[in-house]
């Protein structure tokens, strides 16, 4: 219970009050993660090991990272694994049936997803095919977390909400329990030489939203990547802490594309934030 | 002799929420209208003439304080939100 303090002062007299509040449902420690594609003990070494309990990999269906979600666990960390596979072929059944009986052995809790930002990579309806026919075989394995990973830039205007992310939502996936979670990318817009008004942390509230609509509101937040291009941008990320609902976020740390190494006072923010006590360590 | 009172809003919050705390006074003495009268004589003839204010209270809010919450002020001076933290 805390105990608040409110003072104010009547025609120059000075008068106290107090109040009472207690803070209920304290939120499961939230994974914090992390992706360098060819840098990672540096990286590491560079925002301080502690607290970074996840590592974000990619793979194809011609390179399965078995080998580095290997390392992942020996090294006592959560693998993210996205299977950027393309619109849906009949070899991406066996595929994944074998990724996914890889995955399961493993023995411990495991984040999958299949075709993470597919905007502009297929059609809606190929997402949702790969979907329906995919995610199925990774969420019969108890130890797989399963969920959709977008862009999260399609939540910044209405229109692409309305068209682009909306659409490509598998309700029936989320209906029937094979997803568990709900997930995007979200990296602050615009670029290192001109800086976008919206940041990482800003696209929580409109996903919500979204959830809500489709009648998940309490649905499980993953944020398969993330990074900021100044320091104020990445603060909008201690939303990631401050709403139970974000589960696990993965921060970008590469430079290149949408992403840059954090360095100067992204750093340094980013440290303090992975020192909160609410982070999975 | 006036009394101040603090609302907190949820009582119960999750981490995270959004905590509102509203301040009220009760027992202040009502504002007071004072009206102010004066007369003037105007070659020869006498004029009179009135006009009133009102004696509102001077009242000052500072921010509520509590361990682990900072409270942020609103528009409404009488209202301050902070955010829940973890329990």
């Amino acid at each position: 219970m805390v105990t608040v303090t409110g003072r104010a002062t009547v025609d120059g007299a000075a008068l106290t009050a107090t109040a009472t509040l207690t803070v209920t449902g304290g939120r499961t420690p939230l994974v914090l993660g992390m992706n360098s594609t060819d840098a990672w003990a540096t990286r590491l070494a560079e925002v301080g090991p502690t607290g970074i309990t996840a590592r974000r990999w990619y793979a194809t269906d011609t390179k399965n990272q078995r080998t580095s979600i290997s390392n992942t666990v020996a090294d006592g960390m959560i693998p993210v694994v996205s299977y950027k596979l393309g619109p849906l072929t009949a070899a991406h059944t066996s595929y994944i049936t074998a990724e996914a009986n890889y995955l399961a052995g493993l023995g411990v809790p495991v984040y999958a997803a299949i075709n993470h930002e597919p905007y502009q990579d297929m059609t809606a309806a190929q997402y949702l095919a790969s979907q329906r026919a995919l995610a199925p075989i990774l969420a019969a394995k108890a130890n797989i977390r399963v969920g959709p990973i977008l862009h999260g830039w399609l939540l910044d205007s209405a229109a692409n909400r309305t068209s682009n992310f909306i659409p490509w939502l598998a309700t029936d996936l989320f209906d029937d329990g094979t997803y568990d979670f709900m997930g995007i990318d979200s990296y602050q817009t615009g670029s290192d030489a001109s800086p976008g008004p919206v940041g990482p942390g800003d696209r929580i509230a409109p996903l919500k939203t979204v959830l809500a609509g489709i009648g998940h509101a309490t649905t499980p937040i993953v944020i398969g990547e993330y990074n900021a291009w100044r320091a104020d941008s990445l603060a909008t990320t201690q939303v990631f802490l401050d709403d139970p609902q974000v589960t696990l976020a993965c921060l970008w740390n590469n430079t290149g594309g949408v992403g840059k190494v954090l360095d100067g006072d992204r750093l340094t923010w980013f440290r303090t934030f992975k020192a909160d006590s609410r982070i999975q360590s | 002799m006036a009394t101040l009172t603090l609302t907190l809003s949820p009582a119960n919050p999750a981490p995270g929420a959004t905590v509102t705390a509203t301040y009220a006074v009760s027992g202040a003495p009502a504002d007071r209208v004072v009206t102010i009268s004066g007369a003037a004589t105007l070659d020869g003839a006498p004029l009179n003439a009135s006009g009133t204010f009102t004696l509102t209270h001077a009242t000052l809010y500072t921010a509520p304080t509590a361990a682990g919450l900072t409270f942020t002020a609103t528009a409404d001076p009488k209202v301050w939100t902070a955010v829940a933290p973890a329990s």
